[in-house]
């Protein structure tokens, strides 16, 4: 055995130095700028002071902890997972998304949910770029079905929109940082959002398979069930029907009525969109209802499935009344109804959607 | 030639910075323009125009 | 020794090559007479209103004649580009195409 050295040997600093960590192969690969901090406070205040967060502290993005990343979800830094051509062709390399997802706070088996939500914003008929740069300040909700809402602990039983959920808050900050500092998405950039939205930092949640009786948001978007899927979905404003009458007839009215009046808009362009089908979206447009578990017993247990009550919305949308115009609606199938367990309070979220995006559905993994 | 309100200003400059034409020339009105009658719209138009047939024709490079 | 991290940004946007390599604006129209005027509109509310009113006034200016009627084109869209054959056309049978929005 080798008599051990007196003194550890200096190791040399270059470009692609590693820090600390060790270097993986994925790690020897990663192209991005390299910062230099003498520590991790320091390296957060560096990237505070250079705008590359959301306001909150951040996780400092190092190559070891970015490969990490990477390889759990086994896609190769360079990758482009989104091309955005109204932004001089900005793209979105797996490498930024996985710097962006350290930064969230993600942990690294998370990453196969957020490679496949950045792919379902690059869709272009999800239009990525729209409601990401719109006055309106919209948001993009992040939904997720099948058994990777266990594995990962993704919320979708009480308080699913809320604080206090690592996976929920991680994976949806982990996409907003990436459309900051990747697509450009900053207030005096590309974002003009007029007021912006809490849920700007981050939304996502799991829709409770296992409270609902009916199909799930990812079979509405043709996917099966037992299948892990994330949906994005673009919403410019959103509402809340309360109410604890347990007859069903009263409440879907309750709750179609309610949205239709949280649809009603004053904004000229807005109008022209409703009245005509000038817009090239609208065939696909989706509205979205988040309906917790008491809502849904009242109406399942007065025998209404799914589609009777996406039906019965839909009249509620398109009747014809003196004050509300008619909600740009195509078909009943784009009324779109998630589940979250929501226990004991007698509640329906309505989110508008975003006029110019369509949500898009795909697998993980 | 596009013609940009000032409620967009930065959006409009930062598209010109990584379009990569910096002297990109645009005509900036005041905002609104969505909710003006057909007779201010008019009176909007005619006050550009002046600033539309300057842009088309001047500091713009030769053939 | 010190702690590495990597860029979140895009960095082609902001890169040296990039701002260094600036591109021209168009050149001006040869002359005046019989001007091809396109009119791109992002079809918001009062979009091609203004433009219409644009090139009304257009045609009142002292040493400007335009050619015919405009080619009008309002996008599917306000955050879509305009269709292939729509720019095409802008591109091979205007001088200039006047852009305008609805905000």
């Amino acid at each position: 055995m080798a008599d051990k050295p007196d003194t550890q040997p200096e190791i040399a600093v270059d470009p692609y130095d590693c820090g600390p960590e060790a270097c993986s192969i994925t790690a020897s690969q990663l192209t991005a700028a390299r910062v230099e901090s003498a520590d991790p406070f320091e390296a957060m205040e560096t990237y505070f002071e250079r705008g590359w967060t959301d306001g909150l502290p951040i996780v400092p993005p190092t190559p070891a902890r970015v490969a990490d990343m990477l390889d759990a979800a086994n896609i190769a830094p360079h990758e482009v997972l989104a091309r955005v051509e109204t932004r001089e062709n900005v793209e979105v390399t797996a490498e930024k998304l996985a710097i962006n997802a350290v930064m969230a706070g993600a942990k690294p088996e998370y990453m196969p949910v957020i490679v496949a939500a950045m792919r379902a914003l690059a869709d272009p008929m999800h239009n990525l770029h729209s409601h990401t740069a719109t006055l309106m300040g919209a948001v993009q909700v992040a939904i997720i079905n099948g058994p990777v809402r266990q594995r990962l602990n993704i919320n979708s039983t009480d308080g699913a929109f809320g604080p206090g959920f690592r996976a929920n808050a991680t994976i949806g900050r982990a996409l907003r940082l990436t459309i900051r500092n990747v697509l450009r998405s900053v207030p005096g950039e590309f974002d003009r959002a007029a007021f912006s939205h809490p849920g700007r930092f981050s939304w996502c949640f799991g829709e409770d398979e296992e409270e609902s009786p009916w199909a799930t948001v990812s079979e509405d978007q043709g996917f099966a069930r037992g299948q892990d899927t994330v949906t994005m979905y673009a919403t410019g404003w959103q509402s809340t029907i309360v109410g604890d009458t347990r007859d069903a007839k009263e409440l879907v009215h309750n709750i179609g009525w309610g949205a239709r009046q949280a649809n009603l808009s004053g904004w000229r362009h807005m109008n022209d969109l409703d009245k005509s089908n000038f817009s090239s979206f609208r065939d696909g447009r989706k509205f979205l209802f988040v309906t917790g578990r008491e809502h849904i017993r009242v109406l399942h247990g007065a025998g209404m499935d799914k589609r009777a009550v996406q039906e019965e919305i839909y009249r509620c949308f398109t009747a014809a009344h003196a004050d509300l115009p008619e909600v740009a609606v195509a078909k009943p199938e784009n009324i779109l109804i998630a589940c979250v367990r929501g226990t004991a309070m007698y509640q329906t979220f309505f989110f508008f959607p975003f006029h110019s995006s369509n949500p898009i559905t795909r697998l993980i993994g | 030639m596009a013609i940009i309100t000032d409620a967009l200003l930065g959006a409009a400059e930062m598209m010109k910075r990584v379009s990569r034409m910096p002297d990109y020339p645009y005509v900036l009105t005041e905002f609104p323009v969505g909710n003006l009658n057909a007779e201010e719209l008019r009176a909007r138009a005619k006050g550009l125009i002046p600033e539309v047939v300057r842009l088309l024709t001047q500091n713009r490079p030769q053939d | 020794m010190p702690m590495i991290t990597l860029d979140p940004t895009f960095e082609a946007f902001t890169a040296k090559e990039r701002l260094a390599n600036s591109r021209a604006s168009a050149p001006a129209p040869k002359g005046l007479n019989g001007l091809r005027v396109g009119l791109l509109a992002n079809g918001k509310h009062n979009s091609r209103e203004l433009l219409d009113a644009l090139f009304a006034e257009l045609g009142q200016v002292d040493g400007i004649t335009l050619s015919g009627e405009p080619i009008k084109v309002c996008k599917g869209s306000v955050s879509v580009p305009p269709e292939p054959e729509d720019f095409r056309r802008l591109v091979a049978e205007t001088d200039f195409v006047l852009v305008a929005i609805g905000d």
